[in-house]
């Protein structure tokens, strides 16, 4: 059968246009189900740092109720000791007629160590956390350094830090961990704490003036990878710069107004 | 005489070659001199038709030039998603077979239509496997910036959409020498504007895209 110039054109034209058709359909769900794959990427994305952030949150809360504790035996076991040691030198320095100076020093020492531990219980007590507030922690937290040790802590700060309480602990555990770094690695002189909010965001800086590090070797201390996993927990970011020929600042960023942890 | 829109096209796209693929070397920068030698030869062979002479000889001459290329740049582009070097083997065996017989069978004279037929069926079933590795594999790419889709995206649009006319190659022919009727000129007008649109967008992606993935 002889096939008409008019039904080839159209055979051909149909052909084309079904094949058209089809290859258009073939890149419109290869664009669908992509799609779906980087929605489904996404929740995923979302859902790994859901978890991460859980994972430290609770890290944290553990570490907290290790502190708890630790406060708790500090303060009823080793404070009670320490109490009725101060009880019997008193007993002693009242019974002797002359007391002997090292006992009157032994007596002052003993006082100044139960001060030191009642604040150290104090600065460990989960209980007394919940009502926690930033600056006043900070400020005991710095006389109790002062002393200590003979180095000076100078803090600016607002007066009031808009921050949640659970919030505030970690930022005062992180500066505590910033603060005991750098007293134990670069025996600063000095330590200034600047915290300023700008632009909704709260940047706290703390500069020393101590021997400085070597940021590669260090990068991945306990200490750093804490205060970097507590940074993120509130959801923003820490950098340290440091000259190996001494100073180290540490520039921490908050979002400030964020929803509950 | 029908107006040569698709050389307007491949200008087109050759410009943009020449001014986004300026600084890639290698697998990408290859497409300026194709895109060259593409454009080239389609103005031969307008000039070829406008003067009456016959310009099969030409295009069959290209033809395993552009297969070539364009089995090279799939084996390119697919080699890391899956294992392409079978069927690529396969078609260019068949490509290879089909267009000596035809060279030898017809002389230059004819276009070698059937080679071309078959070398656009291997270029379909590797863009259709590309596809369905794309869609496999776990990784989310985001297909408006990946150049690589887009290259195969617009040869598989224009293979697939060609197939009709490759198949009743001859018919056509002879159809638009009696009876003036340019369905084949029109097919391929639309095509082209698809695969070098394809090929242009894909340059772009590529210039955007500062380290080469592929």
């Amino acid at each position: 059968m002889q096939v008409s110039t008019t039904n080839i054109v159209f055979i051909v034209s149909i052909i084309t246009c079904i094949l058209f058709i089809a290859a258009l359909s073939l890149l419109t769900y290869v664009r669908l189900y992509n799609e779906r794959k980087r929605k489904h990427f996404e929740e995923k994305r979302i859902m790994t740092s859901e978890f991460d952030k859980q994972l430290m949150q609770s890290q944290l809360e553990t570490q907290e109720e290790t502190k708890s504790i630790l406060s708790k035996e500090l303060h009823d076991n080793i404070g009670q000791l320490l109490n009725s040691t101060k009880l019997l030198i008193g007993v002693t320095q009242r019974s002797l007629p002359h007391a002997p100076e090292t006992l009157i020093t032994a007596d002052e020492t003993l006082a100044k160590a139960i001060q030191e531990l009642r604040s150290l219980s104090k600065s460990l007590d989960k209980d007394w956390l919940a009502q926690f507030n930033f600056i006043e922690n900070l400020e005991a937290e710095i006389s109790r350094i002062h002393s200590a040790r003979s180095l000076h802590i100078y803090f600016s700060r607002p007066d009031i830090l808009p921050l949640k309480a659970n919030e505030q602990i970690i930022l005062f555990r992180i500066v505590q961990e910033t603060i005991q770094n750098a007293i134990k690695h670069a025996d600063p002189k000095n330590i200034y704490i600047n915290i300023k909010e700008v632009a909704a965001q709260l940047s706290i800086s703390i500069t020393d003036d101590g021997s400085g590090f070597e940021k590669d070797k260090n990068q991945n201390g306990m200490g750093i990878l804490n205060i970097r996993h507590r940074t993120h927990l509130l959801g923003g970011t820490v950098q340290w710069k440091s000259h190996i020929t001494g100073g180290t600042v540490v520039t921490i960023q908050l979002p400030v107004n964020q929803p509950d942890l | 005489m029908l107006f040569p829109f698709s050389i307007l096209f491949e200008i087109a796209c050759l410009f943009l070659a020449w001014r986004y693929l300026d600084n890639k070397k290698g697998n990408w920068g290859y497409f300026r001199w194709f895109m060259l030698l593409t454009v080239i030869v389609e103005i031969i062979g307008f000039i070829l038709l406008t003067l009456k002479h016959p310009n099969h000889w030409l295009y069959n001459i290209y033809l395993p030039l552009e297969m070539g290329f364009k089995f090279y740049i799939l084996y390119k582009l697919c080699y890391r998603l899956f294992r392409v070097e079978l069927l690529l083997a396969a078609s260019l065996v068949l490509f290879a077979g089909f267009y000596f017989y035809e060279s030898f069978s017809s002389g230059f004279s004819k276009y070698s239509f059937m080679s071309n037929s078959i070398g656009s069926i291997g270029i379909i079933i590797i863009c259709c496997s590309y596809f369905y590795h794309f869609l496999k594999k776990e990784d989310y790419v985001n297909i408006y910036t990946h150049a690589p889709f887009w290259i195969i995206t617009g040869l598989f649009f224009f293979y697939f959409g060609t197939t009709a006319c490759n198949i009743f190659f001859n018919y056509l022919a002879s159809i638009y020498v009696k009876q003036h009727i340019p369905i084949r000129y029109i097919v391929f007008t639309m095509l082209n504007f698809i695969l070098y649109g394809c090929w242009s967008y894909s340059f772009i992606c590529k210039y955007r895209q500062p380290i080469s993935s592929s």
